[in-house]
């Protein structure tokens, strides 16, 4: 796996899954939550790419906070206006997520605006998360309430992974998950 | 540098304007919306249920039921939406509920969105409430499902009272069917079925205008709807008595007609029981029921004695009235060997508690006196529950009444008066009583109506106690003490030297030293026998035998209670009357008894009257052992 793939992934896990477990709790939520990260990473990096000759180093992270919460404000209100049960179940984390993850990247340094190739590797940040996040979702609501969106799976289900110590466990799992897939190919390539 | 430092200033503030600009445009479209969305998500539990509703207006109110949660006024004037949240029914968690009621203050639609009760209404439970307004005269409570659909017939009623209350419409007029059987529960006691219904037995009444007639399940009263055109009425009577209501609930017994109040009683007294038992808390032993009569608010008691001469159970019915007063005594067993008469029966009629117009029979003594104390425990059984209020007695029989427990050495083993009437000197002295076994005398001394003694009196041992039975030797004055005392010494036997002689032959080798007797029950002499073995106490007890007369009998017994010698002068009054005689051994059975006996060894066969006096010395021995022994 190339490094920025692993990197990827790794940021994935470290800013993004954490803030986005309590909306994670059946897989609709999970994907409204992919889509909507996808919208509001996506849109603020082109704006930010755009601005790059305007934003000095010492602005970008206020400059990304702005941004960031301009389109994630966005989000909310139009979600709120036509997807209401959408709204419901991502609220507030939808922003929080987003803004944690844009403004740790810009701070991190790893959004570095003047990469050319910035905005696809942003797409790609987001579809990998949204790909976790909603696995985790998935998972947690198979676990937790025996259903996958409308399909009734099982009869029995353990109820505490629609609470939070569930989250964290599925959480858990999934970060193991990423490290391991970066370690093996971390290996591999030191192997080549 | 200047490029860089207006990047740092100005491009931020640039970028702060143009995110303002762009959230207020997205704002002023998407506002209306979210608005909207929000009044959906709210009340789309309230559109369910008023379908063709352009839109709600949430209302605040006050005074609303506790049930009820929010109430929605339709925009377009088309009714209400009162969301009702209740805790009634079976499972206590919510069932939550939309009523809405339309223009015509009618129910269009329930809307049932949490049910987390255990069982289900039925699916067209809630269709019933349609078109129904505030009486709900047409809903009915689902039979095996009572708390549930109760609870929503309860949150209906009050999702129309909040309207109501609030003066957003008017409380529909309740037909009078359904306020008479909404008020049977408040006024009517009897039982009533899951669905609210009076239980009973229903019969047809002939008094013109009643529209439906009930006994209760206890059978002791009947609720009656009556109707005269113009009002309706409940009447609820015991057959006696009766109370009116409007079907409102207000009294109106002064208005009602009296003559088909009267009417109504007659009818209802046919189908109502009279009679009704009472539970006692306690009563004596003779008294075996009690029935309290419906009709004329007095009691019945049925009585049952063996303190007759026979020992065999007199039994009686005594009616006493609503004024405590003994209205008939009826004789319903009486296996005495003489009769006490008619007159003697019919003298308890109109007595009260006191009894004080009852005398007994001469001659047929024993008869008369289980007789008498058992109408007397009858009326105890009634003032002791608190049934009635006892009468007030006059010092004659207070001091009547007293005398047995602290002059027994006057009353023979049936509890009959043996004594002699004198005139005392002393002055106050109302009565005078001289024992007939000579043991003591008693007085009835008096300072006026509130002030009242009984002196009983040895000559060496004198005790006072009040009407109500205190001891007050100690604060009685000394100087009347003195004066009774020497009045009994010259009205009693002092047996005291012959006594001595007789304990010193039957207590071997004792030194006998006269005691003062220490109660004034049989025993009318008291010694301590000294011995090289121990301390015994010998008493010459005088009991009363066959024709009151008193026999002697000389009694010792150890330090340990229990008897030690039995002696007497004779056991019967005509040896030659009887031809029976002691049982073997009869006086050795007796020796070694305590005071735990059951009286068995002191029976003589055919001879009761001798057998009851030996058990009452024996039991009067014990007696002065105790008292001994307790310090008295």
């Amino acid at each position: 796996m190339e490094d920025k793939y692993r990197k990827i992934l790794a940021e994935v896990v470290f800013f993004g899954i954490t803030p986005a477990l309590a909306a994670t709790i059946n897989s609709a939520a999970s994907l409204s939550m992919a889509v909507g990260i996808i919208f509001i990473m996506v849109l603020s990096t082109i704006v930010m790419r755009l601005m790059r000759k305007l934003v000095t180093e010492e602005n970008k992270v206020f400059v990304t906070l702005v941004v960031t919460a301009l389109f994630a404000s966005i989000f909310q209100m139009v979600t709120e206006a036509y997807a209401m049960e959408a709204y419901k179940e991502i609220g507030i984390y939808i922003a929080l997520c987003s803004i944690n993850m844009m403004v740790f990247g810009a701070a991190y340094g790893g959004a570095g605006y003047e990469e050319k190739n910035i905005v696809g590797r942003v797409v790609l940040f987001s579809i990998v998360f949204g790909i976790v996040v909603f696995a985790v979702g998935s998972l947690r609501e198979i676990l937790g309430a025996g259903t996958w969106g409308r399909l009734v799976l099982f009869s029995s289900k353990a109820q505490i992974f629609q609470k939070a110590p569930g989250a964290y466990m599925t959480g858990a799992v999934a970060t193991a998950v990423v490290a391991f897939i970066v370690k093996k190919s971390t290996k591999k390539k030191e192997a080549k | 540098m200047a490029n860089k430092t207006l990047k740092n200033l100005v491009v931020p503030v640039i970028v702060v304007i143009l995110a303002f600009v762009i959230l207020a445009l997205v704002n002023t479209q998407t506002y209306p919306v979210i608005v909207q969305a929000r009044m959906q998500g709210e009340v789309g539990p309230a559109l369910d249920a008023m379908p063709n509703a352009k839109g709600f207006e949430e209302l605040k109110l006050d005074n609303l039921p506790s049930t009820v949660q929010t109430v929605y006024r339709e925009t377009s004037g088309q009714g209400y939406v009162v969301k009702v949240s209740t805790t009634e029914g079976f499972t206590k968690e919510a069932i939550v509920f939309y009523v809405a009621i339309d223009g015509k203050n009618e129910i269009q639609k329930i809307n049932v969105t949490s049910y987390p009760e255990t069982r289900e209404v039925g699916d067209g439970y809630v269709d019933t409430y349609i078109g129904e307004n505030s009486t709900l005269a047409g809903v009915e409570l689902v039979a095996g499902v009572t708390y549930s659909s109760s609870a929503i017939k309860n949150g209906v009623a009050a999702a129309f009272s909040a309207l109501v209350d609030n003066n957003l419409m008017k409380a529909a007029a309740k037909e009078p069917d359904q306020l008479y059987r909404e008020l049977l529960p408040v006024v009517f006691n009897t039982s009533f079925d899951s669905m609210g219904r009076a239980m009973g037995d229903e019969f047809t009444s002939s008094v013109s205008g009643v529209k439906s007639a009930i006994v209760s399940v206890s059978g002791t009263e009947a609720a009656y709807w009556y109707s005269n055109g113009d009002d309706n009425y409940a009447v609820i009577t015991n057959g006696s008595e009766s109370k009116v209501y409007t079907l409102e609930g207000e009294d109106a017994y002064s208005s009602f007609s009296e003559s088909v109040r009267k009417e109504i009683e007659a009818e209802a007294g046919d189908h109502v029981k009279s009679l009704v038992e009472v539970e006692l808390a306690s009563k004596p032993d003779t008294v075996m029921g009690v029935w309290r009569d419906m009709k004329t608010k007095g009691y019945v008691v049925e009585v049952s004695t063996t303190k007759g001469y026979t020992k065999l159970p007199i039994e009686m019915l005594i009616t006493i009235d609503s004024e405590n007063k003994v209205q008939e005594v009826k004789v319903t067993d009486y296996p005495e060997t003489r009769e006490v008469g008619e007159k003697f029966v019919s003298s308890f009629n109109g007595q009260d508690s006191t009894l004080s117009g009852v005398e007994l029979v001469s001659s047929v003594t024993y008869s008369s006196s289980a007789m008498k104390n058992a109408v007397a425990d009858a009326f105890s059984a009634l003032a002791d529950n608190g049934l009635i209020v006892a009468a007030k007695k006059e010092p004659k029989q207070l001091f009547e009444e007293l005398l047995p427990s602290v002059f027994d050495t006057a009353y023979n083993p049936a509890g009959m008066l043996v004594a002699d009437e004198f005139t005392s000197s002393i002055s106050g002295t109302v009565r005078a009583l001289k024992a007939k076994n000579n043991g003591a005398v008693a007085y009835w001394y008096s300072e006026g109506e509130e002030n009242n003694w009984i002196v009983v009196s040895n000559g060496e041992v004198t005790k006072v106690y009040d009407l109500d039975g205190k001891d007050v030797t100690a604060s009685f004055s000394e100087d009347l003490k003195a004066q009774y005392a020497q009045e009994a010494k010259a009205n009693v036997t002092d047996t005291t030297s012959s006594d001595i002689k007789r304990f010193k032959k039957y207590v071997a080798g004792s030194t006998v030293t006269a005691i003062p007797v220490p109660l004034f029950n049989g025993a009318t002499t008291a010694f301590e026998c000294v011995t090289e073995n121990g301390t015994y106490y010998g008493f010459g007890v005088r009991p009363y035998a066959f024709e009151n007369t008193p026999l002697t009998m000389y009694i010792s017994i150890d330090d340990k209670g229990a008897i030690y010698t039995f002696n007497s002068s004779s056991l019967y009054v005509d040896p030659e009357y009887f031809t029976h005689s002691e049982p073997e051994g009869y006086t050795t059975n007796i020796v070694g008894v305590t005071s735990d006996w059951t009286g068995d060894e002191a029976l003589i066969t055919g001879a009761t009257l001798t057998s009851d006096a030996v058990k009452d010395a024996i039991n009067d021995v014990f007696a002065c052992f105790e008292a001994i022994k307790g310090g008295n």
